[in-house]
């Protein structure tokens, strides 16, 4: 490393050390807990990511379509509202399941990560 | 459980012995249509640790020194054998041809960009319902997750040393963005004193340089 270059402080390191935590929690492989208590969590943990994905799939046609102007008007505002409508009853449901954003995906081994 | 263990694609088969792996075994190739695999024989994946994870980035170093062109393999990454590798691959050698062409000569550089704030997002249009204005906030979200507007300064210092850049922003202070810049092989050291000349002009923002790596962030195609 050169001798020039400023070292880290130790915030600069502790939030590269969440970071990558974060990260590699991501990269974990989520295990099926039979714990009958667990089920539905796992299976709401599931579905929803499922649902997220479709989600994030008719977000970016939606951009795609703003950006090459096919959309009119009226169909950008009911396209957007549906997708805010989606956005806020995935998180809702999420929540009550005791879900935060990142744990909506699927390892798809060497395929990488779902979303 | 037994197989062959992957580590990189290669342009070209080594042009001298590639010596040892993660687990000690010989390493060898194994020619897929344009593209060489090289592998090892392992009793079964090594689990991941500092030390393993050591050990594969050097043998990725190592041949970075004999072969032009290595895509580096996701850590971890078993097949039952040379027939399912062959099968895995064969159907994917045009586009891992071309992912071998972008990395050939070049090494990766990683810079971390450090800040309490960041840099102002133009300001989203008012005009709309809650739908259009919906959308035109998601539009802006994912055109800056691609972006990272606090390195502007430090990109025309650099120039045309960056073949390719690959960003990612956090926006969790400190750690604001890390962007990955593909370079050729050799000019590291043009690129340090490049981004030191550029640090002023970069103020309120710091940025921390890590490097040379090999590819691994070019390397979507053999993931």
């Amino acid at each position: 490393m050169s001798a020039r270059r400023p070292p880290l402080d130790v915030r600069e390191l502790q939030s590269l050390g969440a970071e990558l935590e974060r990260q590699a929690a991501l990269a974990t492989t989520p295990r099926w807990n039979a714990d009958p208590e667990e089920v539905q969590r796992s299976v709401a943990r599931l579905v929803l990511t499922l649902v997220e994905f479709v989600r994030q799939l008719l977000e970016r046609q939606a951009i795609r379509r703003l950006e090459s102007d096919t959309l009119t008007p009226e169909e950008t505002e009911a396209v957007g509202v549906a997708l805010m409508r989606l956005e806020e009853t995935v998180r809702d449901l999420a929540r009550r399941f005791g879900l935060g954003p990142d744990e909506l995906n699927l390892d798809l081994g060497p395929l990488g990560r779902l979303l | 459980m037994s197989g062959v263990y992957l580590y990189a694609l290669l342009g070209a088969p080594p042009t001298c012995e590639a010596g040892v792996g993660v687990c000690a075994e010989r390493l060898r190739a194994v020619v897929v249509g344009g593209v060489v695999a090289l592998v090892g024989d392992v009793a079964e994946v090594p689990a991941p640790s500092a030390v393993t994870l050591r050990a594969q980035d050097g043998v990725l170093r190592r041949l970075a020194t004999v072969v032009d062109a290595v895509l580096p393999v996701r850590f971890g990454t078993l097949m039952a054998d040379d027939a399912a590798l062959s099968a895995a691959l064969a159907p994917r050698t045009a586009d891992l041809a071309r992912a071998l062409g972008r990395v050939s000569g070049c090494e990766q550089m990683t810079l971390r960009v450090w800040g309490e704030v960041t840099a102002a997002a133009p300001a989203l249009p008012l005009e709309g319902g809650p739908g259009t204005r919906y959308l035109a906030g998601r539009r802006a979200a994912h055109e800056r997750g691609r972006r990272v507007p606090e390195l502007e300064p430090a990109r025309r210092r650099l120039g045309d040393l960056v073949r390719e850049e690959r960003a990612e922003r956090h926006d969790r202070p400190p750690l604001l963005a890390t962007v990955q810049h593909l370079v050729p092989r050799g000019s590291s050291a043009r690129y340090i004193d490049a981004i030191d000349t550029a640090r002023d002009g970069l103020r309120p923002w710091r940025v921390s340089v890590t490097g040379p790596w090999p590819a691994y962030a070019f390397a979507e195609e053999a993931a």
